[in-house]
């Protein structure tokens, strides 16, 4: 009976934190929920960034929620308020950024390391996380070896990028 | 198995090998197809076949750095080159001469590559090959030019290299079937090349596919810069810009008319015939629907995921569904007239046994079962003839293990390359790239022409992967914008401001560059040693490498012409070639030393060429060995000059002109 009720609960706050790191991402990525979600990767990325950073993980989005309360997302220094809290926060620049390229390449990298390698710190977390990477269509483009637009494609005017 | 004496012994089933056991099975032999890969990737049964191709896809999409080699297997048993192990490569360590190894310590080496490559000359080989079935063409650009009639006579013409022992109009018939096997798609009326003639197609001849549709980028391109002049070295050029036969599949050509080569006994010819059907584009091997049009996954090198883009397991498969058609439709005695191809995988070949008048009498292969163990069972295979036709390197080690063809010291000497000079900047609005195949255009101009007294000529290829040659982007773009480098006031991007810049940036990246012919240098060279093994015992090849004056000289007048491009177009030129890359060289410009960055083409060729005396060549015009009459050679290894043009097409019509010499001697 307590375990059920347990795991009840253990499955509405993951519920609960995956709105808050969507939410967060919506504000790290410039994509909105939508297109987030569209890439059906939201989960396997909670689980990713939270298996590799733990409980900062749930401090940072503790501190994106007070942001999104305190501000609102349409507030002039809601940007600004993330970028110092956040983006220039010791303990969470590197998790941030790695939302945000989980998000555009499906692919992880340690922010830490001196050299900026480009792929020997980086991997890509599966070949579904790859497919589903929003740099791509953002440049009216398709990731590499998927989501292929068809012949000829190529030979006509880009789609300019859509961005609201 | 070990007993059977075939008519053909071949080993490797890369495209050579493929052409090889593809038209001597269909003039009635048989063929025994010795591969190193795994048996996984040369299932020709729809499931297995696809399966396996799944498997290299899934591999590409999580492989970190995207290289040619990235979606195939590399095993100990049969190890391939690593791209990625040249930042290893020691400029601080001395160049090895010649004469002072291997009594020199192995620490000294430039570059020991633990799986693979050794490299001790004063560049690193920067090139790549795969060993695995269907050979280095699983992940080829797939690029289809023929080479130019004064290629194949250079030393003639302008002093340099040497010529070939055959002309261009002898190789002609060999690129129609080339072409036909490949499926090309291009427009023979725009290939408007310099130092050719109308007989270079030859009246009506079309490609059996249209033309793949240029890029959009390619467009903007030509409207800018065809038709202008830039001067190079004091000598005015028109700029010429035209599209690029390709081997991927397009929309098919009414016009083409010609079915597959086919032997003429009594004549003792290979023709292409005329076909009554019109042509119809190769699919996957796993389903013929399945890759009819190239779809634009912008993925050539390294993998096509639909197999739009030809690869020889393509030819395998159509030569063994022949047989087997030709054998359900056949009664009685007559089956004994049809040809037979066995393929035995995971068997590296180590060695050829020579009697002792110069006929090969067999050759040593070890098979294996685990491909990262180090078990093998030695076996012998034994034929009429034996073709190699394992790629320039393999087949130039396996010889040297072997003490073949010691008539001169010419094995594994003479390897080339193209040294392929980048240039990228961003242009003023989004040219959409990152779309389409790798490169759909080029610059023919210099590909031929008195400026080859001087320096070497090239080809310019327009790209359309924004700079991921280059910068490895979109991924550095990326890191570097979160990073805050090279964005305005250093900000780290994130957001709507990060999207707005990665999208504006990277749908401005161009990306052109120049690959430029080296010369056949004595001293460029693969040879063994056994100190270097792999995990079979066999030998990994020791690489020494460098380029000629005349080859940088090429590189820098094509660095200049893409500066010139450049401000034609107002492109905001990136070119950067860092110092510490370890393929960075210097060329005196204007008095003043410059430096540049090569990249390695993966055209590796020359390690046996052909020749018109013993002396000085390994193979003679008919690819055969000289000191052995039953062993043939085949490959780029048999180039003796390597041209503008991506060699896999040349190769090909090398390999169908080999197959025609090899029927020539069994009848």
């Amino acid at each position: 009976m307590n375990e059920a009720l347990s795991r009840k609960k253990d499955e509405e706050i993951s519920d609960y934190l995956l709105e808050q790191f969507l939410n967060l991402s919506r504000a790290l990525t410039g994509f909105d929920r939508v297109d987030l979600l569209g890439t059906g990767m939201a989960e396997p990325y909670y689980r990713e960034i939270t298996r590799i950073y733990k409980e900062p993980v749930i401090r940072l989005l503790f501190e994106a929620k007070a942001i999104f309360e305190v501000y609102g997302e349409h507030h002039p220094a809601f940007e600004d308020q993330i970028r110092q809290r956040i983006i220039e926060d010791i303990e969470f620049a590197q998790i941030a950024k790695n939302i945000i390229q989980l998000w555009y390449l499906g692919s992880y990298t340690n922010y830490n390391d001196p050299a900026p390698l480009i792929f020997k710190a980086a991997y890509i977390i599966s070949p579904e996380a790859y497919q589903n990477g929003l740099l791509w269509p953002n440049m009216g483009s398709h990731p590499a070896g998927a989501k292929q637009p068809g012949f000829g494609s190529w030979n006509l005017e880009p789609q300019t990028v859509k961005q609201d | 198995m070990t007993d059977k004496i075939y008519d053909v012994v071949i080993v490797g089933a890369g495209v050579a090998g493929a052409v090889l056991a593809k038209v001597l099975s269909g003039a009635g032999k048989s063929v025994l197809l010795l591969e190193a890969g795994k048996q996984a990737g040369i299932e020709l049964e729809a499931v297995a076949a696809y399966a396996n191709y799944q498997s290299y896809l899934n591999t590409f999409y999580t492989a970190s750095a995207k290289v040619p080699n990235s979606p195939y297997p590399n095993l100990k048993t049969a190890p391939s080159p690593d791209v990625l192990a040249l930042s290893n490569f020691d400029v601080q360590k001395p160049v090895i001469e010649q004469d002072d190894w291997p009594k020199k310590d192995d620490s000294k080496l430039r570059l020991n590559q633990g799986s693979y490559f050794v490299q001790k000359g004063n560049l690193p080989f920067g090139s790549d090959y795969a060993r695995s079935p269907g050979g280095t063409m699983l992940h080829w650009l797939g690029t289809t030019l023929r080479m130019l009639p004064n290629d194949f006579r250079l030393k003639t013409t302008y002093g340099h290299g040497e010529d070939w022992p055959i002309s261009y109009e002898d190789l002609k018939p060999y690129y129609e079937m080339a072409e036909r096997e490949i499926g090309v798609s291009g427009a023979v009326d725009e290939q408007e090349l310099p130092g050719i003639d109308s007989n270079f197609f030859g009246a009506d001849y079309q490609y059996p596919m249209q033309k793949i549709p240029q890029s959009y980028l390619d467009g903007k391109f030509v409207e800018q810069a065809k038709g202008k002049t830039i001067k190079v070295n004091g000598v005015a050029y028109q700029l010429n810009v035209i599209s690029t036969p390709q081997g991927r599949n397009s929309t098919p050509n009414k016009n083409y008319k010609f079915s597959a080569a086919q032997w003429d006994a009594r004549q003792k010819k290979l023709k292409l015939v005329p076909g009554e059907e019109s042509y119809q584009p190769v699919g996957s091997i796993w389903d013929p629907h399945t890759g009819q049009r190239c779809e634009g996954n912008a993925s050539c090198v390294p993998i096509c995921p639909v197999q739009a883009k030809y690869n020889p397991l393509k030819t395998i498969k159509s030569a063994v569904d022949k047989l087997k058609e030709l054998s359900d439709n056949t009664t009685g005695g007559g089956k004994s007239s049809i040809g037979s191809i066995e393929i035995i995988a995971q068997a590296v070949a180590s060695k050829i046994e020579i009697e002792p008048d110069g006929r090969i009498k067999e050759i040593k292969y070890k098979q294996y079962k685990n491909p990262d163990g180090s078990d093998y069972v030695l076996k012998t295979a034994r034929g009429r003839i034996y073709a190699l036709a394992a790629h320039s390197v393999e087949n130039a080690k396996l010889l040297l293990a072997s003490g073949a063809c010691k008539g001169n010291d010419h094995v594994g000497r003479h390897l080339m390359d193209h040294t392929c000079g980048l240039a990228w900047g961003l242009m003023p609005k989004d040219i959409g790239g990152y779309r389409g195949p790798g490169s759909t255009s080029n610059i023919p101009t210099f590909r031929d022409g008195a400026f080859r007294k001087e320096h070497s000529a090239f080809i310019m290829p327009i790209d359309n992967w924004g700079w991921n040659w280059p910068a490895l982007s979109p991924f550095s773009d990326f890191i570097n914008a979160v990073n805050g480098q090279g964005t305005p006031q250093n900000e780290q991007l994130f957001g709507k401001k990060l999207r707005g810049y990665l999208g504006d940036r990277l749908s401005r990246q161009f990306n052109m560059h120049f690959e430029v012919e080296q010369m056949p240098d004595y001293n460029n060279r693969v040879t063994i040693h056994p100190r270097f093994t792999d995990a079979l015992g066999n030998f990994r090849p020791v690489i020494t490498y460098d380029l000629s004056d005349y080859s940088r000289a090429g590189f820098v007048a094509g660095r200049q012409i893409t500066k010139e491009i450049f401000k034609l177009m107002s492109v905001e030129d990136a070119t950067n070639y860092d110092p510490g890359n370890t393929s960075y060289f210097t060329y005196e410009v204007d008095g003043k030393e410059e430096g540049f960055v090569t990249n390695g083409a993966g055209h590796l060729a020359g390690t046996h060429r052909m020749g018109k005396s013993a002396t000085d060549s390994v193979v003679n015009s008919r690819q055969q060995a000289w000191d052995h009459k039953n062993l043939y050679l085949v490959g780029c290894g048999s180039m003796v000059t390597i041209g503008t043009s991506n060699p896999s097409l040349t190769m090909t019509a090398l390999a169908f002109s080999a197959a025609e010499s090899i029927l020539s001697d069994l009848s």
